[in-house]
């Protein structure tokens, strides 16, 4: 049904009474145009190339995994898990992500395709939030697989292992949805120069300050990720491993990672509703 | 339907759109102006998705910018061709067309509609990489037309447009506006837009330099010689006894047969030829005004607005 407005509901002395409801409209047909971005987009860019990227990521932790197996498996304590936890939640999503979520405003904006998307009422935030859905999906069902294929190898030589996959399918999950609305917020604010502005966070902020024994790495996604997958494998907090691990409650670094992820998107949609993006030289 | 007043665009030093201010009927209307002239920065000031740096815009009466519910109104076709190069024509007006909040069923129907409308039937279903650039400039019209709005932003639509495919674009707009539909047009290519509409405005170098019909704009033109050219035996005679009468400003004479006058007073020198026709014995057998055309009244408007 056309939901084209009349001339008569755009007469001045009706917009007033108009605006209220068409806000309500807007609101009510977000969701579908999500769902229409999401579609289009996982359709769009379900390629031949983006398929086999996608299954290396799924594959790769399974073949270190393969191979640290063959040698005897990990010596060290907690050797597997930190390994597992390094290769999936980390390595896996953030290649993912970056292939994904850190070009998706870059890519309308060269491709000059920016303006059919936002000349459509509530057409920025649902590109936003589409896209982003979409990478989410390409990233986080690509670390589901590689964290079950990976402790599959594992498994032999990899003790409580059902306790292993879950922690990584949990860790995968907040991995993706934390990373991606960070690397959405560098996307929209820095389009062009997204994906390295990306790789440089991940590698000062979250490898350098998030192993810094200091209070500064609590503000990384990965202190958080880390606890996290200490407390469902029951690790001691002394544990002799390369985690800076602590003794606070586990809701605490879930909630940490919900408003982080939360935020970061919500700053995503102000920064793109309110920037004006120039897709011509 | 659509009002500026006074905006001004910047692009840091560089002016894109300098003091504009003009209110919109509804109805078609042109925008013409060269290349880098500042018309795309005008659509995209129209459709929001620019700030004016000064200036207020008002699109039905709302800020474009912080009310997007009035783009539903809203066709827009603008004027990069890019697209989607794996994704066919059907798929991409589909998906345009939902994102005006049309189901999906409904926006398959209108997106098969509105493609066979503008004669892209046989191709719908093939990836876009594979069109032509008439057949990307006729999907790019139907995604704009696919959601049946009031109001249609065109910027360059026939770029890329073979004759036949010009004329198609020309009738399908005729046919637009014919049935209530409201357009603006933007191109540098004058005959284009004056066959689809008698409402101009003339932008150069990001100012507004006419608007109105032609007949109004022509009305600002009181100052400008007009150009005429007569094809006579005897232009020399003729051209001597104008200037005699001092009813042309300058006169050139090209060969045996043929005189250009520059005149501000075009009438009386019509009036003033039979007679001289007559008395000396000169045959006048063409006389023509080239600002009958719109292209006069834009090279004239682009010579004042220079200081020519």
């Amino acid at each position: 049904m056309s939901e084209a407005i009349d001339n008569t509901q755009l007469e001045p002395s009706n917009v007033a009474t108009n605006r209220r409801s068409q806000a309500g409209s807007l609101l009510l047909k977000l969701p579908q145009q999500i769902l229409s971005v999401t579609r289009f987009e996982f359709r769009r860019t379900n390629t031949l190339p983006r398929l086999a990227v996608w299954a290396g990521l799924m594959v790769f932790p399974m073949v270190i995994a393969a191979l640290v197996s063959s040698y005897g498996g990990a010596t060290r304590p907690y050797g597997w898990g930190f390994m597992l936890y390094i290769l999936v939640p980390h390595v896996t999503c953030h290649l993912g992500l970056l292939l994904w979520v850190a070009p998706n405003v870059n890519n309308e904006l060269e491709g000059r395709t920016w303006f059919y998307l936002t000349a459509r009422p509530g057409g920025r935030i649902a590109l936003l939030l589409g896209k982003h859905i979409n990478g989410l999906l390409w990233t986080v069902t690509a670390g589901w697989i590689a964290a079950s294929l990976a402790v599959l190898v594992a498994g032999p030589t990899l003790e409580d292992h059902v306790r292993h996959w879950w922690a990584l399918l949990l860790t995968v999950t907040l991995a993706t949805l934390a990373y991606g609305s960070l690397f959405t917020m560098v996307a929209t604010l820095l389009p062009r120069r997204a994906m390295m502005i990306c790789v440089a966070y991940v590698l000062i902020g979250e490898v350098f300050l998030g192993n810094m024994p200091a209070v500064i790495n609590e503000l990384t996604v990965h202190h958080h990720l880390a606890n996290i997958f200490a407390d469902c494998l029951k690790w001691p907090v002394d544990a002799d491993i390369r985690l800076t691990l602590d003794t606070t409650p586990l809701w605490i670094h879930l909630s940490a990672l919900g408003g982080y992820t939360a935020t970061l998107l919500v700053v995503a949609a102000i920064i793109l509703c309110w920037r004006e993006y120039i897709t011509s030289d | 339907m659509i009002e500026l007043q006074n905006v001004t665009k910047l692009y840091g030093p560089v002016i894109g759109v300098n003091d504009v201010s003009l209110s919109l009927a509804p109805g078609a209307h042109g925008l013409l102006g060269p290349n880098g002239s500042g018309k795309t920065t005008f659509l995209n000031l129209i459709m929001g998705q620019l700030v004016p740096t000064m200036g207020r815009v008002r699109l039905f009466g709302r800020n474009p910018r912080t009310n997007t519910a009035a783009l539903r109104a809203i066709g827009f076709c603008p004027g990069d061709e890019a697209m989607y190069s794996n994704v066919s024509g059907y798929d991409w007006v589909r998906y345009l067309t939902e994102l005006h909040g049309l189901s999906v069923r409904e926006a398959s129907k209108r997106a098969q509609q509105t493609l066979a409308r503008v004669g892209m039937t046989d191709a719908m279903h093939r990836p876009m990489g594979t069109y032509s650039r008439g057949m990307r400039q006729r999907t790019k019209i139907a995604q704009a037309i696919a959601h049946d709005p009031k109001f249609l932003i065109l910027d360059e639509p026939f770029n890329g447009l073979d004759p036949i495919g010009r004329h198609d674009v020309i009738v399908l707009l005729r046919d637009w506006t014919r049935n209530g539909g409201s357009l603006l047009l933007a191109s540098h290519i004058l005959h284009e837009v004056e066959a689809i509409s008698r409402s101009f405005l003339l932008i150069c170098s990001g100012r507004l330099l006419a608007s109105g019909t032609a007949d109004e704009v022509n009305e600002l033109l009181a100052d400008v010689p007009n150009e005429i050219t007569l094809r006579c035996t005897q232009p020399r005679r003729v051209a001597q006894h104008l200037l005699d009468l001092e009813l042309a400003d300058h006169v050139r004479v090209e060969g045996s047969d043929c005189l250009h006058a520059s005149s501000h007073h075009p009438l009386a020198i019509y009036n003033e030829l039979p007679r001289l026709a007559t008395e000396s014995d000169i045959e006048i057998h063409a006389i023509c005004s080239a600002d009958d055309s719109l292209q006069t009244l834009f090279d004239s408007l682009m010579r004042l607005h220079r200081g020519g």
